[in-house]
């Protein structure tokens, strides 16, 4: 080889990054050649220079300031923070001062700082048209650092359909744990995303409209909005009536499921418990799966 | 560090665990954000660069990549080259405003060397030569000498072949050389 050849192979020569036959012919040259000797030392000072060159990256690069990033937007209910990482939204909140008692907010519930920056447009739309009753499409969301069934049951109530409501003890029999009705109200409570967790389409079980982490009366607001009518959950509730069957087809729903809505008045029938309707022959619909 | 530690990293990171992304990020924002700022010259874009950069990292190895994915990418370079892409756009979209590119010449990276005395001039010397490069030899030389990439992975970062990076550095490093010895 000629030092011509070998003075490109020198660099990978020296970090034994070379094919075997060209580190074996560099070697051979190196070892006789004092000029390519040299460059061979002149590149591994250099290597050995270049490396203090290296710059520290400032020390707010810490990852939990890039994941949790929020704004703010102003609805009909005020002023509503949204809190979102790269997997989607994290955080929706409402009522709070001002940033800094949502940063506090959020760094107690999630345990991570959130970094004040700008939402992007599709979830502030997606909000907005949530809190107008309005249907929002796909939206990902963030439940990362939730405990696990905590993450299960929002993960179910996320497939609550637009315009239905279902009782806690039916969500927590879809989380797998039907006994677990407590624990299914306060994680409704502490529900990081409602609006678009629709939390405000859980109900007792025995009907009505219930409570709601931000009042009853928003919960009222929110379901007229998308449909449902509040004086329709009491009036149910009031005269006992938890499912609707119907007579031509011998299935039995939830009084809001989008297949009892379609039932026409006179094959109505209602039902106050499960005995009642399986008594009468009915079984339980596939969409709204009735406790 | 090597590349096995990094792949199983990143499936840690695609199965959820937020501390073995904290880990990556500390393993490599240093090397990442001196190739930005070399690219860029402004310490705050260079910071915006490599936080977009592991951004975007993390969205792809928690939402778009499979496990399989994540445990056979070479994770560095694929890191370098994420940032290669955010640097390269916000240069191109500067250039078309101009006060900002007159900002970026004005500003030089004030280059901090060690503090140990040893071999000083050298680093000094070579930190100015640097300057004096054409864009693509620097970024080559910043790769492969300050941040230290094997020739496989810049190969993967700036995508040109083996040879013809071995011929840019070598003359890249003898125009270097050049410069040093006049000083």
């Amino acid at each position: 080889m000629e030092c011509k050849e070998v003075r490109k192979y020198l660099d990978a020569y020296r970090t034994h990054e070379l094919p075997e036959a060209a580190y074996q012919a560099t070697e051979k040259h190196v070892s006789a050649c004092t000029d390519c000797q040299n460059e061979l030392a002149f590149i591994t000072g250099l290597a050995e220079s270049a490396v203090k060159l290296r710059l520290k990256a400032p020390s707010e690069t810490v990852f939990d300031q890039l994941m949790d990033q929020y704004g703010k937007t102003n609805t009909d209910f005020g002023p509503v923070w949204i809190c979102y990482t790269p997997q989607g939204v994290s955080a929706v909140k409402i009522g709070v001062e001002d940033d800094r008692a949502f940063e506090q907010y959020y760094t107690e519930r999630m345990g991570r700082k959130p970094h004040r920056s700008h939402v992007p447009k599709k979830y502030v739309r997606a909000v907005q048209s949530a809190l107008r009753g309005e249907k929002t499409g796909k939206v990902p969301i963030s439940l990362d650092g939730l405990p696990e069934f905590e993450q299960t049951v929002l993960n179910h109530l996320a497939r609550i359909p637009f315009g239905e409501v279902r009782p806690y003890a039916w969500l927590a029999r879809e989380a797998g744990n039907p006994g677990a009705v407590r624990a299914v109200g306060t994680i409704m409570a502490r529900n990081p995303v409602p609006f678009l967790l629709p939390c405000h389409r859980i109900i007792p079980s025995g009907g009505g409209v219930g409570n709601y982490g931000y009042g009853p009366e928003m919960k009222r607001i929110l379901l007229e909005r998308e449909g449902v009518s509040p004086g329709d959950l009491e009036g149910w509730k009031r005269r006992h009536i938890r499912y609707i069957g119907s007579r031509t087809t011998g299935i039995y729903c939830y009084p809001t499921c989008r297949d009892a809505r379609r039932i026409s008045w006179e094959n109505q029938v209602s039902f106050s418990s499960e005995s009642d309707a399986t008594a009468g022959g009915y079984r339980p619909c596939k969409h709204c799966r009735p406790l | 560090m090597t590349q096995e530690e990094d792949q199983n990293l990143a499936v840690e990171i695609h199965r959820g665990h937020r501390k073995a992304m904290e880990q990556l990020v500390r393993l490599h924002k240093d090397r990442l954000f001196t190739y930005a700022r070399y690219m860029i010259r402004l310490e705050e874009e260079a910071k915006d660069i490599i936080q977009e950069a592991f951004m975007k990292a993390y969205t792809a190895l928690t939402v778009q990549y499979d496990e399989p994915k994540c445990r056979t990418l070479a994770i560095r370079a694929w890191l370098f080259r994420i940032v290669r892409h955010i640097a390269l756009n916000k240069i191109r979209s500067s250039q078309r405003r101009q006060k900002t590119v007159e900002s970026m010449v004005q500003q030089q990276p004030d280059i901090k060397t060690s503090d140990t005395g040893y071999n000083r001039s050298m680093d000094n010397h070579l930190a100015g030569a640097l300057e004096n490069l054409g864009p693509e030899d620097r970024e080559l030389v910043i790769l492969r000498f300050i941040d230290d990439l094997s020739y496989a992975e810049i190969v993967s970062v700036v995508g040109m072949t083996e040879s013809a990076i071995r011929g840019k550095i070598y003359r890249a490093l003898r125009k270097l050389r050049k410069m040093m010895e006049e000083k």
